[in-house]
């Protein structure tokens, strides 16, 4: 894992070095900060808690992480830099993991920087800080978990857009399993151990058991099995394509 | 061919990866960790329920009955079904042995549906029609207990719920608890009838303490309170008669334990009992005392005064507007007393208008305060109250920073109040005690409101239930209060446990801040507006008969002067009236700003400053590249 650091920087430092990332954390502020001030109600809520602020996040997410994440493969495979990375004596399980890390940090410092939220809970009053703790701990997860299928969907295409549609059209999917209109839905069509487990396997559902503010290995387990579908997909994409 | 293997290899990568995945899953289902992060370990067991379950003595069986076969089954529930089953394997792994717990799922038409309806599991229907069963049931030796149905919005409820059954058994064979009142507390006299039957109007309360204790009712004309009672609940005595000021004395002197609620003006008294207050050209008579009693316990408290708090004041409706109310006062957790074993743990109560209790000067009886109020108390006349609108009647307040009680425990060895013996109307019964023989303890709160369904509990129909979420530690303070008066004091660590609302303090303060700095200047314009009416009055009356229609120039001009300032001062006092609020919306505006603006311009100042040094070394370097 020697070619790690280097990949991981050069992937991670690449981020700040277009002028995307930075719009990309602005919006990604003002929408976080409008949902939980303005759909949210957390001034009008009288309570201090940033419970306004993690409900929205899954859906912030679904349009967020795919942008982020469209650009890892499908860049370089349209400027044909793929082919240059192949010939270095990487590995293709480097590669993979160097991208989605750089990834998820620059993920995390987005979600970091969401910071001067939990400052005006705790200004206004005193929330519970383990509470909000937990909620950070599982939207990062869930942030990973959403980032790896967007690496598979932008190792599918070239072109950056579709690969950011399909990664989006993918963790709809993924957060919707765990809704209760759409599992109502399914009942009327599948028995009921499939609807467990299908509810089971979606996003929201995990997320929210971690944001009460109780971290069960259970929801880790799955956060990290979602992770690890997604890479291996893309893994096996990426070697797929090396051999054609 | 080479295309071949490449797709099978995939494909089985694929398909070994996705059991590998599931495998992991079940495993992980099986075996737990969990790190509770909330402060106050709201989903562990706690060492209160520890200790109950270490002192079973004997086998208990918990049946946990959940329809999870069902298919439309609301993702919430399911969850919460999968939490209710780890608590109970935890409430196993704590009781070595004593406990053991089973699952069932009571399909349609089935042996175990038959038994979840004997047990008294309540089937609730799903939009579709399918019966959902979800409850517990206690087989506690040749005793059962049902928990007819979980609520998921009681999640933070259950372990207490789950002990509370647990202990239930064994404690109601030893508390007997008896409630007087000249209220619904314990059900009417002449119960309502709805389309189904007499409505239950009892309170909340009392369902809560019957989960606790065996519950009677004592009549409010009593004669005797029975021996066999252990702790006696009087909530708004009014004007009993001497025969049962008597019993209730006797009751005390024998080392009964009392619990005393009374009130210098219960709206709860006026809604419930509106035909019997509205007699025409008299005062309703609301408020209740048990007068010379009090006084034997050295507890001072007057009837005809309502207290209030400024900085305690909770926002009420008052006929359509929202206002800060100072005689609804929200106490938290630095007024209720820490060292009392009754409000040790209690974190937030609603009193709705209640009065005070204070230590009679020089009494050598120990008087404990269990709630208090803070430097910004003042007083009112119950009596004006009444008729005198909320608003008005906030402003009225005064603080003027004494120190003033809600609620009391007094400890002494008390003489009776009835000193010349057993009063006319008494006949026979016990022998005449003048003095208790030891040391008993009276606990009294001045209030009774707080107690009404309105003001301590939220309810939520589902299906044919009615589920019942405590809103405050109200009811909590009862049966607490109960609890440490009956000798059992072991629910308590755990009853006050719960996810307790947690108000922008910040935003409390600013407007009691305003509160302050507007109410002199408010009162002042209104002063003046009273001021420039009167001498508008007084002018209009000066005119004498023979000009009555005709004024002079001079008076016209100076009543249109007046009328003039009148207007302006009216307008000035809208003004301070909207800077009340404008503050806290001015706060709540500046924190979506500081917000909106503080990290994204940071971020692109970072941006922009990161572009222009490369583009810069970009030319450089471009330059460099011509020479």
């Amino acid at each position: 894992m020697e070619n790690f650091v280097p990949l991981f920087r050069r992937e991670f430092l690449g981020y700040f070095r277009s002028p995307v990332a930075y719009v990309f954390i602005v919006i990604f502020l003002l929408a976080s900060v409008g949902c939980t001030f303005f759909l949210g109600g957390l001034f009008e809520s009288d309570q201090a808690s940033l419970d306004p602020f993690f409900n929205y996040l899954p859906w912030l997410f679904l349009v967020f992480v795919p942008a982020v994440g469209m650009r890892l493969w499908a860049e370089e495979r349209r400027s044909g830099t793929i082919e240059i990375l192949f010939t270095l004596p990487v590995t293709m399980t480097e590669a993979v993991l160097s991208k989605f890390l750089a990834g998820w940090a620059f993920l995390a410092v987005a979600l970091f920087l969401t910071f001067p939220l939990w400052l005006t809970v705790n200004y206004l009053g005193n929330p519970d800080n383990g509470v909000i703790f937990a909620g950070y701990v599982g939207s990062l997860l869930m942030a990973g978990a959403y980032l790896s299928v967007s690496c598979f969907t932008s190792s599918l295409s070239k072109n950056q857009v579709i690969s950011f549609v399909l990664g989006v059209v993918i963790c709809f999917v993924l957060v919707l399993l765990g809704w209760g209109v759409f599992t109502d839905l399914m009942a009327s069509i599948f028995p009921a151990w499939l609807i467990d487990v299908v509810a089971d396997a979606g996003f929201i559902t995990h997320f929210q058991s971690i944001s009460r503010g109780l971290l069960d290995s259970r929801d880790i387990i799955y956060f990290i099995s979602a992770i690890t579908v997604g890479l291996a997909l893309n893994t096996m994409t990426l070697n797929a394509r090396k051999a054609s | 061919m080479n295309r071949f293997k490449q797709f099978t290899s995939t494909a089985s990568g694929v398909v070994v990866l996705i059991l590998a995945i599931v495998s992991l899953n079940f495993i992980a289902s099986k075996i737990n960790f969990r790190f509770d992060l909330t402060q106050d370990k709201v989903f562990s067991l706690s060492d209160g329920t520890r200790s109950l379950i270490g002192k079973l003595d004997r086998d208990v069986t918990i049946k946990l009955f959940f329809s999870r076969s069902l298919k439309e089954l609301p993702v919430p529930v399911k969850t919460y079904a999968t939490r209710v089953e780890e608590i109970l394997q935890e409430y196993k792994a704590a009781s070595k042995g004593r406990i053991s717990i089973e699952v069932i799922d009571p399909k349609p038409d089935t042996d175990d549906e038959e038994w979840a309806q004997k047990y008294g599991i309540t089937g609730v229907r799903l939009p579709k029609g399918d019966q959902m069963f979800f409850g517990l049931v206690f087989l506690i030796g040749t005793q059962e207990m049902a928990i007819p149905y979980l609520d998921p919005r009681r999640e933070e409820f259950l372990e207490y719920d789950i002990a509370e059954a647990l202990m239930s058994k064994v404690k109601k064979d030893s508390v007997a608890v008896g409630v007087m009142s000249s209220l619904t507390v314990i059900g009417s006299p002449s119960p309502v009838m709805g389309p189904q039957g007499p409505i239950d109007e009892t309170w909340a309360v009392v369902n809560d303490l019957r989960r606790n204790f065996q519950v009677s009712k004592v009549e409010a004309d009593a004669k005797e309170i029975p021996s066999s009672l252990k702790v006696l609940i009087v909530l708004h005595p009014k004007e009993l008669p001497e025969p049962t000021l008597y019993a209730i004395d006797q009751f005390v002197m024998n080392g009964g334990k009392l619990i005393v609620g009374v009130d210098p003006m219960s709206r709860t008294d006026l809604q419930l009992n509106a035909n019997a207050q509205k007699v025409p050209g008299q005062t309703p008579k609301i408020g209740s005392d048990l007068e010379k009693l009090l006084a034997a316990w050295d507890v001072e408290y007057d009837k005809n005064v309502l207290v209030g708090d400024q900085s305690l004041a909770t926002q009420i409706n008052a006929g359509g507007q929202m206002i800060r109310y100072p005689f609804f006062m929200t106490i938290n957790e630095s007024l209720l007393s820490r060292q009392s074993v009754i409000t040790g743990k209690l974190k937030s109560m609603l009193i709705a208008e209640g009065g005070t209790v204070s230590h009679k000067a020089g009494a050598t009886s120990k008087f404990e305060p269990l709630i208090q109020l803070s430097k910004d108390s003042g007083t009112a006349s119950a009596a004006s109250a009444l008729y005198t609108n909320p608003i008005d009647l906030s402003r009225s307040l005064k603080p003027d920073g004494k120190d003033r009680y809600l609620a009391a425990a007094v400890t002494g060895r008390f003489k009776s109040a009835f000193s010349a013996g057993a009063p006319s109307g008494v006949f026979g019964g016990a022998k005449h005690k003048p003095e208790a023989d030891a040391d008993n303890t009276v606990v009294v709160i001045a209030d009774v409101d707080l107690f009404y369904d309105q003001n301590a509990v939220d309810k939520f129909r589902f299906g044919p239930q009615i589920m019942i979420r405590p809103r405050n530690d109200n009811l909590n303070f009862l049966v607490n209060a109960v609890d440490y008066l009956g000798g059992s004091e072991d629910l308590i660590a755990i009853r006050s446990k719960g996810r307790i609302a947690r108000p922008f303090t910040r935003v409390a303060e600013i407007q009691k801040e305003a509160q302050k700095r507007w109410q002199a200047e408010e009162e002042a314009l209104t002063q003046q507006i009273n001021d420039l009416q009167r001498k508008l009055n007084e002018m209009q009356a000066q005119r004498t008969d023979g000009n009555r229609f005709a004024l002079n120039a001079q008076q016209q001009a100076e009543i249109s002067k007046f009328r003039e300032d009148e207007r302006r001062v009216k307008k000035q006092r809208r003004e301070v009236r909207k800077n009340l609020r404008d503050d806290i919306e001015q706060l709540g505006r500046r924190l979506i700003a500081v917000n909106m603006l503080f990290v994204p311009i940071a971020a692109t100042g970072l941006g922009v400053s990161v572009f222009y040094r490369r583009s810069r070394r970009y030319h450089l370097t471009k330059k460099g590249d011509r020479k």
